[in-house]
């Protein structure tokens, strides 16, 4: 098995933290402006009661940013990784809870309110970005760690 | 081990700090926008309050079990298990006197009154006919 070398693993890790602080970024400064409209949309899911749709829809955009910009940063740089993964596994779990229960919900995940993503579109973006944020803690610890056994 | 727990904790706090940070401000940027109070109305909507002062019909979409226990004065309970009995007596009440008709079901997230309130619009195309926002809760 060919194992990348480091600077390589680094660059990926880069590239992929880069699009997904981009992501996180973009999808928090929208809902920051109109905290109201992102909690109605997080009302639309009927997982919540009001308190704690306003908690939510007062926290989670900062959260998205704080992270996102965390990824960038290397003093919080690992603790930014796990809670990225987390937050797009809770939005995955929370499409597939839509899906299920057969809601038809046009996600504002960007802050629009009309041109909003189907649960499905919304679900394979966050699945495809939840593979590039475990890819991100792979290579932290994955090709990086074997290739120093190797050199030992 | 125990370094790395130490070194995620502080790492944790520092983006809490920051989140923290972040949500004191959209507190304090806009203390008059609490989400629970902003009422934006579906189109077939109506608030409580405004329902009030129209002096509606009201209809009561919930269980009969929740209408029997509790209900608005001169509520008529109107749901699909009694859809044939009651409209008859809702069409006659509204010829007496056409008010605008309001319907109401157990909570915000019920969907029976925008349901009862389409098939009503069906059935008396001439009244005007809204769901009540919130449900039951504003009413009690």
């Amino acid at each position: 098995m060919t194992i990348r070398r480091p600077n390589q693993i680094s660059l990926l890790q880069w590239i992929a933290s880069v699009i997904l602080a981009g992501v996180f970024a973009t999808a928090a400064l929208p809902k920051i402006n109109d905290v109201a409209k992102f909690a109605l949309n997080i009302d639309q899911y009927q997982i919540l009661p009001s308190g704690g749709v306003t908690l939510l829809a007062l926290s989670l955009p900062w959260l998205e940013l704080v992270v996102g910009l965390g990824l960038l940063v290397p003093k919080v740089q690992k603790s930014s990784r796990r809670l990225c993964a987390a937050l797009l596994l809770l939005f995955t779990a929370v499409h597939i809870s839509t899906l299920l229960r057969g809601l038809e919900i046009q996600c504002a995940c960007f802050g629009q309110e009309n041109s909003g993503s189907s649960t499905v579109e919304a679900l394979l973006r966050n699945i495809g970005l939840l593979v590039l944020a475990i890819a991100i803690i792979y290579w932290e610890k994955g090709p990086n760690q074997q290739m120093r056994q190797n050199d030992n | 081990m125990a370094n790395a727990i130490k070194n995620y904790l502080k790492e944790l706090s520092i983006l809490g700090g920051f989140t923290t940070l972040g949500m004191t401000y959209s507190v304090w940027q806009a203390p008059n926008h609490w989400p629970h109070e902003f009422q934006i109305l579906a189109g077939d909507q109506i608030t409580y309050s405004d329902a009030l002062s129209l002096q509606p019909i009201w209809i009561d979409a919930r269980s009969i079990e929740a209408f029997e226990n509790d209900a608005l004065p001169d509520a008529l309970h109107l749901n699909p298990s009694n859809w044939e009995a009651q409209l008859p007596q809702l069409a006659l009440r509204w010829l007496e006197n056409p008010s605008p008709i309001v319907v109401y079901c157990q909570s915000a997230q019920c969907k029976s009154s925008h349901e009862i309130a389409a098939q009503l619009r069906e059935h008396l195309p001439e009244a005007e006919i809204y769901s009540l926002q919130g449900g039951w809760p504003p009413i009690k």
